[in-house]
């Protein structure tokens, strides 16, 4: 029984790996080789803005051809630029900025955490009541148990013992 | 930091919009400890400040333990008062871009981040051996800039 449900799964993870995913090519691999890293750069970059501009267009619930209709373009140009090989100007993005009111540009400086810090030290005298180790606490006390109680825990010591070895 | 009496007073709009206990620890002695103890604080006091959102963080740290044995940690509380200043800007040094509070502020906040922190340090230790370990009274002037 086990044995079917775990082929059953391995099966399911199988079918979810898309031929996409499972693609290899070795001109592909070669393309990614030659990149310089600030093309690469370039490219992560570009991704990154593609996925916010995309992130703004769900979290107001619109869909491409709103996006569209307000910038006055074609879905097919947003498309582009959601596929993040589009090259913006800075024009655009501003526009952008604007309708989905999100900040794709930074101009000013971010000003850093400043840090100031003050040290003091004082005494103060004090009188402790009962005051206990933990020598004291965990060594210190003792008690006895009936014979009766000793008697079943033995019992128990040797069953537990038993299942142990076996 | 300037000195108070070289500029004129300025007042200041803050408010305190949240305390946080960030930290509280009590490690009980291995050794039984006599009925008479001097306890000894040391007090950190760490100012984070937000120049953007206007906020500062007031990180305090007091460190609990015997006067005769400092070395030996009895308790640690850290706590933060977070203060959004309105005014933050009046502060500002226009040339380095950095907060310049004056002293009197800087003793208010002080102040107040203690006396918050005295009462969160009863709240934790009480009922324990560092019942009677509460913070004294601290003049706010006495704080030295680390």
């Amino acid at each position: 029984m086990e044995e079917w449900i775990l082929k059953a799964n391995l099966n399911l993870i199988q079918k979810k790996m898309s031929k996409a995913e499972e693609y290899t090519s070795k001109i592909s691999e070669e393309l990614l080789q030659k990149l310089s890293p600030e093309e690469s750069e370039k490219i992560e970059k570009r991704m990154l803005l593609a996925a916010k501009i995309d992130d703004a267009l769900k979290a107001k619930g619109w869909k491409k051809k709103d996006f569209a209709d307000s910038l006055s373009k074609q879905p097919s140009e947003i498309t582009k630029w959601l596929s993040g090989t589009h090259n913006f100007t800075t024009d655009t993005l501003w526009d952008i900025e604007r309708i989905l009111g999100v900040e794709l540009i930074t101009l000013e400086e971010r000003r850093k955490e400043q840090v100031i810090s003050f040290h003091i030290s004082v005494s103060k005298d004090a009188e402790i009541e009962a005051p206990m180790s933990c020598e004291q606490l965990f060594h210190g006390t003792s008690f006895t148990i009936s014979s009766t109680w000793q008697k079943k825990l033995n019992k128990d010591q040797k069953r537990t013992n038993e299942i142990y070895q076996a | 930091m300037t000195k108070g009496k070289t500029k004129k007073k300025q007042k200041i709009s803050f408010k305190l919009i949240r305390v946080e206990l960030l930290e509280s620890t009590i490690k009980h002695p291995q050794k039984q400890l006599p009925e008479k103890i001097t306890f000894h604080f040391n007090i950190n006091l760490e100012y984070r400040i937000n120049l953007d959102r206007k906020f500062v963080f007031l990180v305090t740290s007091i460190n609990v333990s015997n006067e005769n044995d400092k070395e030996t940690l009895f308790g640690y509380i850290t706590t933060s008062c977070n203060f959004e200043i309105q005014n933050l800007d009046d502060f500002i040094e226009k040339d380095k871009g950095k907060v310049d509070f004056p002293e009197e502020i800087l003793h208010t906040l002080n102040s107040i981040a203690v006396s918050t922190t005295r009462g969160i340090m009863f709240s934790q230790f009480r009922g324990t051996f560092l019942h009677h370990a509460y913070l004294p009274l601290i003049d706010p002037k006495s704080f030295k800039v680390n």
